[in-house]
């Protein structure tokens, strides 16, 4: 009797042994499978590529630890450490990490503070306040750095796990989880890059400035050198040389034409292999702040110079203004002035937002992207040149002849009839791959073409260069308090577009860079609750996640008895 | 039964086992954990200290009795030793040196280097090597020894403190004399028996304080005068705490005594306290280079910031007005 006592309790023993065992070897092997069908937990092939290729060890100091670090901080902390534990691996230990919590490192307060907010200004690491409860019951908090810094052959650079971003925690770090790989990889592709590209935005004709492009601008600046181009000196003569040493010519939105020598020297630039980023819009005149003083303005068609160089590349800029029924919301005024000046949110067919056709690594994985009073492209068949269609606009829409007006009150009074808007869609943003012919071509004096110090080239060799049907893709907003709108934020909806995503993709694949652009859109779906059914359907869920269980056991219970009763009864 | 038992045991042991990984296990991965383990935990522990360079300049530090004591001989500084403890509690890797640079800093590491000795209990706990900064002048190089085998570690690392922003060197510094407790007067309220300073140029500021029948009183030439008994006592305040700024080392210290044997001296304050100890500082002023001028273009004959001494039973120091401003006044200030 005391022998089979014993027995149980030895079999009993083992197995709850093994068991932890098995738990406790589960925490040091890493054995991943990954089911999920947007592969989040699977690494990029370039990024296994980036690892295979680090001749000397990466480490990773993490700032984001805590004793009092929530839930979702927690999960975002060890989703950073599974990716470097994977990275190590894949890398064969060129990848090392620490995780640092500066309370527990830095003993004086003062310094602590000054270390953090360090990291905040020099590094620009967000810093999130973590409050928590002392053990006499007193409300504390800490201060704790959204990011890391990692460092390889004496350089270092931040880490920003978590970018400033607006909307509910969740959303937030759900996000960071995504981008994790993107942000470790593109430390880690900084770090390696030995010289940086050049990308300059054309200035002299009106384009965006540098506060207009600001967001745009530190985004790429990440990557790339950049600043602005002038091809006229300052005595206003066009300098032949003015584009040497640019990789990337950005032309957003110039509003003034380019005279004959100006359009020369761009021509040649994309002869020469220069890339080409072109925002250009089809109308002058159509601007909505102007609109918001005025409630009416007067569209008329906008000639740059460079629409005729364009279509000798195969593109013709139309010059009409997209009405659009998939679009976004602006506030109107409603009621008068005098009585409060009540203000509604309409849809705005003149600021489409265009989706992605997912039918390039350029805009693969991206959300939509939102556009202001923008024009259309055609292209006509140039042998050499391949088109590749980005961003069109929904076939909804129709297209408003210029010169043309626009006010508030008639496009907020009109009647939407959907048999209206079936004009079809066009695109708005084109990639041209190809080789380019010559603008100038035969048009100017054999002598000159001829000149050997000229370099006159009538031909690229393969080249790409991407056009927007409008100008304000890449303008990022002020708010009343002069702080900057990240570019793609509707400021009347807080609803974010991929208006940044997408010029950083097309600046890093005409520049060659298609790995940043892989990694960066990977995409996970956030599977999270459907808040309404939630809120409908309380009860019955509750009783569902409580009962079922319960029941299961139940179940399994009642069959292993009825199982032992028939086999032990015979 | 027997096999039962023996699955048993061996899951027990692999129970065993599994749990010291699990719980000894670190969520970081750093590789060569050994050689970039500088940091000192206990640091209570330590008791002797030795630092030494490479052109044969050496300090031992030792802890007697609480108190740490450079070459056995002098008294350290307080918090000096506290800076240096602290930093070797606290070193930490801040980045590894690039692969293709480790030559070259193991080169100047070999040519250029301070040693550090950490002992406890006359047994070596640690020591290493502290090179130079680096180019950012927030991390200094540093090479770890075996304490085991006594020889040094193949790779060199760039270390830090977290949130201090400098480099390490110079807090591993072993010129004794930086070592030193250079307090000169460190007397608590009403420790001192008598005060005398004594202006050989103008003797008629000289004064004398003494303590007698419990009552500070004011001398001039051993006359008693009568003085502010308020003022005096906040004058004997100031004896709590006036430093040197620093020992004069053997060369210049040749040249300045030079200068200054042509000199008269200008003061010599002497203090006493109640156990007849006496401790006196001979002050002489220190020339400016002919032609120098202050700020707003005033011919400048003497330093306004600094003057020599003698002071630790005749060493030379550099004093600063600043600190001694306070101590020299004249009699009349007491009266």
């Amino acid at each position: 009797m005391i022998k089979n006592k014993l027995k149980d309790l030895t079999n009993f023993l083992t197995g709850f042994i093994i068991i932890l065992i098995l738990m406790i070897f589960s925490y040091f092997s890493f054995i991943k499978i990954d089911l999920t069908e947007d592969k989040r937990f699977t690494l990029h092939e370039s990024t296994i590529e980036l690892m295979e290729t680090l001749d000397d060890v990466v480490e990773f100091k993490i700032y984001l630890e805590n004793e009092h670090l929530p839930a979702d901080l927690t999960r975002v902390r060890n989703s950073i450490l599974e990716t470097l534990e994977e990275l190590s691996d894949i890398s064969d230990g060129y990848v090392e990490y620490e995780f640092i919590d500066l309370y527990n490192t830095i003993e004086d307060p003062k310094t602590r503070e000054q270390s953090i907010l360090n990291l905040k200004r020099r590094q620009g690491l967000e810093i999130v306040p973590i409050p928590f409860r002392k053990e006499n019951g007193e409300l504390d908090r800490v201060y704790v750095p959204l990011g890391a810094e990692a460092f390889y052959k004496g350089r270092s650079i931040p880490v920003p796990f978590i970018r400033q971003a607006k909307g509910n925690k969740t959303n937030t770090y759900e996000k960071a989880i995504e981008e994790l790989e993107f942000e470790i990889t593109n430390a880690i592709r900084k770090l390696k890059q030995d010289s940086m590209k050049t990308i300059a935005f054309l200035q002299g004709h009106g384009e965006l400035g540098r506060f207009d492009v600001e967001d745009f601008s530190k985004s790429l600046y990440e990557y790339y050198q950049t600043g602005p181009a002038y091809i006229k000196n300052k005595e206003g003569k066009e300098q032949l040389n003015a584009l040497n040493g640019i990789d990337l010519l950005i032309i957003a939105k110039p509003v003034q034409p380019f005279t004959q020598k100006e359009q020369y020297i761009i021509d040649q630039f994309i002869m020469n292999g220069g890339k080409v980023l072109m925002m250009l819009e089809g109308a002058q005149g159509a601007e909505l702040d102007s609109m918001q003083t005025q409630g009416i303005v007067f569209a008329a068609p906008l000639e740059t110079g460079l629409d005729a160089m364009l279509h000798k590349y195969g593109v013709r800029l139309n010059k009409h203004i997209v009405e659009d029924l998939q679009c976004s919301k602006i506030p109107i005024q409603t009621t008068a002035s005098g009585s409060g000046g009540r203000f509604q949110l309409y849809s705005w067919i003149y600021n489409p937002v265009l989706k992605s056709k997912n039918n390039h690594i350029i805009n693969k994985n991206l959300d939509p992207v939102k556009v202001e009073f923008c024009s259309s492209f055609d292209t006509t068949s140039i042998e050499d040149i391949k088109f590749t269609t980005l961003y069109q606009t929904s076939g909804n829409n129709r297209y408003k002849k210029l010169p043309s007006r626009i006010s508030f009150r008639e496009t907020a009074n009109e009647k939407i009839i959907s048999d209206n808007f079936k004009k079809g869609s066009k695109p708005v943003a084109l990639l041209l791959e190809g080789e380019f012919g010559s603008y100038f071509k035969n048009r100017i004096a054999p002598e000159f073409t001829a000149n050997k110090k000229i370099k006159f080239k009538d031909v690229s060799g393969k080249n790409k260069m991407i056009v927007i049907a409008d100008g304000d893709i890449g303008k990022n907003w002020f708010s009343q308090r002069q702080e900057m709108i990240p570019l793609g934020t509707d400021q009347y909806s807080n609803v974010f577009y991929d208006n940044k995503k997408f010029l950083v993709n097309c600046a890093n694949y005409l520049l060659g860079d298609e790995e940043l652009i892989s990694v960066r859109s990977k995409k996970i779906k956030m599977r999270l609750l459907d808040s309404k059914m939630v809120k409908e359907k309380k009860g019955f869920i509750t009783i569902l996640n409580t009962a079922l269980p319960i029941g299961i056991i139940l179940l399994i219970s009642f069959v292993f008895i009825i199982f032992r009763k028939v086999r032990f009864s015979k | 039964m027997k096999k039962q038992l023996l699955l048993f045991s061996i899951s027990f042991v692999a129970l065993i086992l599994g749990s010291y990984f699990y719980f000894t296990s670190s969520d970081n991965n750093l590789n060569e954990e050994d050689a970039r383990n500088f940091a000192i935990e206990e640091i209570e522990k330590i008791d002797k200290i030795f630092l030494a360079d490479k052109k044969g300049t050496q300090v031992t530090l030792t802890k007697e009795n609480k108190i740490w004591k450079v070459n056995d001989t002098y008294v350290a500084r307080h918090k000096r030793i506290q800076t240096l403890l602290k930093t070797v509690q606290k070193v930490k890797v801040k980045q590894r040196v690039p692969k293709e640079q480790k030559q070259r800093i193991l080169k100047n590491l070999a040519t250029n280097n301070i040693k550090a000795e950490f002992f406890s209990k006359g047994e070596l706990v640690k020591s290493y090597f502290i090179g130079s900064a680096d180019g950012t002048t927030t991390g200094t190089y540093m090479l770890l020894i075996n304490e085991d085998s006594n020889e040094n570690y193949p790779i060199p690392f760039l270390t830090h403190l977290i949130g201090f922003e400098g480099y390490l060197t110079p807090r591993y510094e072993p010129n004794p004399n930086t070592w030193r407790d250079l307090s000169i007067f460190y007397f608590p309220k009403n420790a001192i028996q008598s005060v005398k300073l004594d202006y050989k140029e103008s003797s008629e500021n000289s004064f004398e304080i003494k303590l007698e029948k419990s009552k500070y009183e004011l001398f001039h030439n051993n006359q008693k005068v009568s003085g502010n008994s308020s003022k005096i006592k906040k004058y004997l305040l100031n004896f709590k705490s006036i430093a040197a700024e620093n020992l004069l080392i053997s060369q210049v210290k040749d040249t300045v005594l030079k200068k200054i044997k042509k000199q008269d001296v200008w003061f010599t304050l002497s203090v006493t306290n109640f156990l007849g100890k006496t401790i006196s500082v001979e002050g002489y002023k220190k020339k400016m280079p002919p032609g120098s001028k202050n700020s707003i273009g005033m011919p400048l004959t003497f330093d306004p910031d600094r003057f020599y001494g003698f002071c630790f039973e005749n060493e030379l120091a550099i004093l600063q007005h600043y600190v001694f401003e306070p101590l020299l006044i004249t009699k009349s200030d007491l009266e």
